[in-house]
């Protein structure tokens, strides 16, 4: 095979998985555009339409696929249009925070649905033997199947492109896009053709899902592997672009595939290169314009409010007492034996820290870090790596871990914050999957195995404790090393809270309430907004990076998982599950889910499932969080009377002086 | 003649190819009440806007005491004594009467904080802010109101702490974009006194589209129309031009 030949292939496969991205980032793209919804289960309604063709084709044989075809992707479509009426609905008019919040939501429910139907293994998906074949065109034999792919991407994005540009529906859900109480003052029922949006743009990632079952197979994490580069796709093209998502994906398509052939370092890594760059140069994408798209934040984030029921006095002593219960743990759990709780309070503790150094950002700043878990990561590998290399004393590795990720939170800030919302998000987002997917690459970093068995010391230049051999007897007690570790977490993460409200008290942190207050007022009275939220963002990357920090050293292990998007997730969801912009409420929050995780998980194996859903309803009905629970229920026409009555005006008054 | 306080050098914007402002040399004296006017349309906005830094032109410079600050961001002309009030109502509505004005004065002083005391003292514990922020409260009357949450005050002393957030970053000139904006002309009679009440020895530039109302206040009148200076002189001189005549109230006997 001539160098020519293997070029020419090379760049087939380039289209054809460009091809699917086209597909889902089509999709993803014009929900956002029409609606402004950054839609993460777009990826798990992408392996729903692939396993529902899997499930069609299966029985009827030879002619299933072409049927399985239309009939797949027409099921995705009605539950997109459910999911958009029954959920996505509740929530315009807020900032997109809560539709990603939400839409993560329905990745747990969807993901669950069909592992419990179809199983965790991949299963095989077969081409239709009408294709499945070679064929030879322009003088070399490429795949029919292939051919097809690009048959079937191109003439759904011409026609998609036909139905946006030349068509009354078309025309409705642009105009819909630019000013939506316009059209509906126009007397359109505006409201229905979002719904048809959604479902049309779910089919899209349906067919998508089909065509790459059928190369591939059928897996339940395709959802998961596709979501990250479709977004990267919309972001590089332009948020609502359709021109952009369609550029996009057959470049990103392209460049994956060359990359691998060509240049194999740099596979995984490339598409978030290209990305950083691209919105550093142009924030709005290749296509992008900054009038129609993203732009337009008219929902604000809503904050977690204790004030109404509880006086901040009453929270304080509830402080103490959480405190306190804390420390007294380890004795209760030797005395009862119930010795594993401890662990699970050392998770929950690493998790609220992690959470309380994601509230600075996002419930102060305001800026929706999607890839906090870079911080963690970072922070835990930083960790593990002095502790191997440098010193195997605790206190220098987490130093070091605070350092470094401070120092990446101020690059990473000063590249993406001039750069607003949505834009911010998809860059946190690029750069924790440029470092989840560099960590592979190298030998320092373990590879895909991490790094494991390392010993740590509680000490400094040999003074100190080593938990390996510290034991003293008390009695019924044993104070042994795994106890002084767990008061360490317990200490440094009480700590990092108090230097947190400290922060939030002082000056720097009446101006991050100001900025949360009114952005242009804060600017219009002299203060630097932009170099304030950099500020925030380092000082939360530090203590994102104390958490990764101190679980690798809590565990002696650190792995690329650490730097899994999903931690961003889960993170983004214990702070508004708590509550956010209250220090305390992200650590509740931590607390609950790590715990009806733990829970669940092992009384059911749909736990995530059931996750799933309390969340959905949780950002639908309390989007201020666990802590605002007192206020709403004061506030509840029937149920409030009672509470009402004991509470004065006044301690509303002190709440907020607080 | 003194220098003036404000000015502008060939100001110029476009948008594409609408020239929204062109060729407006504006100069404001110290102490004294400008407005600036015209139809919809006319240009206001935007000037106001390369005014404060929140655009910047395509050519032509800003000076302000002085000081070119064409290139400066909006805090770093309010930090030079450029102050601005907003048309909707734009406090921290969530925070304390008394957090929103500390803030303000903060903001005036806190360049001069250690960096112990920007991240670990108590905010409320600064004296000097403390100090202003108590005369900026008492100035603008409202004094009384400081522990309440701004959110729940009436209107006119959400307009009042408006202004008391202005006040309190001390400025020597206050840019006033249409304060009366949609109100009654009782709401904006108290409207007008409280900005002289509380700002009457400070530069004032107020926008404003509502010809009466600019007539009664101000010491000189610039008139935009379609992005350049049609006229300018005293309330008088501009309501006699018969230019402005012809352009403002579209040849319609006044």
């Amino acid at each position: 095979m001539s160098v020519a030949t293997a070029v020419a292939e090379q760049v087939l496969n380039g289209l054809v998985v460009g091809m699917v991205y086209v597909l889902l980032a089509a999709g993803l793209s014009i929900i956002f555009g029409v609606m402004d919804v950054i839609n993460f289960a777009h990826g798990e309604l992408f392996a729903l339409g692939a396993y529902f063709a899997f499930a069609i084709a299966g029985p009827l044989g030879g002619a299933g696929f072409w049927v399985a075809l239309v009939v797949a992707p027409l099921l995705v479509g009605v539950i997109g249009m459910a999911i958009e009426r029954l959920t996505v609905k509740r929530l315009y008019g807020r900032d997109p925070l809560y539709h990603i919040l939400l839409t993560f939501g329905l990745v747990l429910i969807i993901n669950d649905l069909i592992t419990s139907v179809w199983g965790k293994s991949a299963q095989p998906f077969p081409i239709p033997a009408a294709l499945d074949q070679p064929i030879a065109l322009f003088g070399f034999t490429y795949s029919m199947y292939n051919y097809a792919i690009i048959v079937i991407g191109s003439v759904l994005a011409l026609g998609t492109w036909l139905l946006l540009s030349r068509t009354q529906f078309g025309m409705i859900i642009r105009a819909g896009s630019e000013d939506r109480e316009m059209v509906r003052n126009l007397g359109i029922n505006i409201d229905r053709y979002y719904t048809l949006t959604f479902g049309f743009g779910a089919a899209l990632a349906g067919v998508a899902g089909i065509v790459l079952g059928a190369f591939q197979n059928v897996s339940p994490t395709m959802g998961n592997a596709v979501i990250i580069p479709a977004f990267v796709i919309v972001v590089l093209g332009g948020l609502g672009s359709f021109r952009g998502a369609v550029a996009g994906g057959l470049f990103v398509g392209l460049v994956q595939t060359l990359a691998r052939t060509y240049t194999p370092f740099l596979e995984g890594l490339i598409v978030f290169l290209l990305m950083i760059v691209v919105l550093v140069v142009k924030p709005t994408g290749l296509f992008g314009t900054s009038i129609g798209a993203g732009e337009h934040h008219d929902g604000a984030l809503l904050h977690g409010a204790g004030g109404g029921v509880l006086s901040s006095e009453t929270r304080a002593k509830l402080g103490y007492a959480a405190v306190g219960v804390l420390v007294l743990v380890p004795f209760l759990a030797e005395l009862t034996g119930v010795t594993y709780s401890v662990t699970l309070l050392e998770d929950i503790l690493i998790w609220a820290l992690f959470a309380l150094s994601l509230d600075l950002v996002l419930g102060y700043a305001g800026l929706v870090s999607l890839g906090h878990t870079l911080f963690y990561g970072v922070g835990a590998y930083a960790s593990v790596l002095t502790l191997i290399h440098i010193s195997p004393s605790v206190f220098v590795a987490l130093v070091v871990a605070v350092v470094v990720c401070a120092a990446i939170a101020w690059f990473v800030g000063y590249l993406s914050i001039r750069v607003s919302g949505v834009f911010f998000a998809m860059i946190t987002l690029g750069f924790a999957e440029l470092f989840y997917n560099a960590v592979f690459k190298f030998d320092f970093t373990g590879g895909s195995d991490g790094l494991f068995g390392v010993d740590v010391f509680y000490g400094l230049a040999g003074l100190g404790i080593d938990p390996g051999e510290f034991e003293i007897p008390l009695g019924l007690f044993v104070f042994d090393g795994g106890i002084v570790q767990y008061y360490f977490l317990l200490a440094m993460v009480v700590g990092s809270y108090l230097l947190a409200r400290r922060l939030i008290r002082a000056p720097f942190g009446s101006v991050l309430q100001a900025i949360r207050e009114s952005e242009d007022r804060a600017s219009f009275i002299g203060y630097d907004v932009t170099a304030y939220k950099r500020r925030a963002f380092v000082v939360s990357g530090g203590l994102a990076g104390l958490a990764g920090g101190l679980f690798a050293a809590n565990n002696g292990y650190v792995a690329p998982s650490f730097l899994h998007w999903i931690n961003s997730g889960e993170v983004i969801v214990m702070t508004v599950l708590g509550g956010m912009g209250t220090l305390y409420g992200p650590m509740i929050g931590a607390g609950v889910f790590v715990a009806a995780e733990d829970i669940l998980s092992s009384y059911i194996d749909q736990w995530q499932l059931v996750i799933g859903v309390l969340f959905v309803l949780f950002v639908i009905f309390v989007p201020r969080g666990l802590v605002s629970l007192p206020r709403t229920v004061a506030d509840h026409p029937t149920f409030g009377s009672v509470v009402r009555d004991q509470t004065s005006v006044t301690e509303t008054e002190v709440e907020q002086h607080d | 003649m003194t220098e003036p306080i404000l000015q502008t050098t060939n100001l110029t914007k476009e948008f594409g190819k609408l020239v929204a402002v062109d060729d407006v040399n504006l100069e404001v004296e110290r102490g004294e009440f400008r407005s600036l006017i015209g139809p919809n349309g006319a240009g206001k906005t935007t000037t106001f806007n390369l005014l404060t830094g929140a655009l910047r032109p395509t050519s032509g410079t800003v000076t302000f005491n002085g000081e070119d600050v064409t290139g400066l961001p909006p805090h770093e002309r309010v930090r030079k004594g450029l102050g601005r009030s907003f048309q909707i109502t734009n406090i921290f509505s969530g925070l304390t009467v008394r957090e929103n004005v500390r803030l303000s004065a903060q903001a005036a002083q806190h360049g001069d904080f250690r960096p112990t005391e920007e991240f670990l003292k108590r905010a409320n514990t600064f004296e000097e802010v403390n100090a202003h922020t108590q005369r900026v409260l008492d100035r603008s009357g409202l004094s009384g109101r400081g522990e309440e949450v701004a959110d729940n005050l009436a209107y006119g002393d959400k307009r009042r702490l408006e202004i008391a957030i202005v006040l309190a970053t001390d400025p020597d000139m206050v840019l006033l974009d249409e304060p009366t904006a949609g109100m009654s002309a009782e709401e904006t009679r108290a409207t007008m006194d409280l900005i002289h009440e509380v700002l009457s020895d400070r530069t004032l530039l107020l926008i404003e589209h509502d010809i009466d109302l600019v007539m009664r206040v101000s010491d000189r009148i610039t008139v935009l129309h379609r992005g350049a200076i049609l006229a300018e002189g005293t309330p008088d001189a501009v309501s006699e031009d018969p230019e402005v005549r012809r352009a403002y109230f579209g040849g319609v006997e006044a």
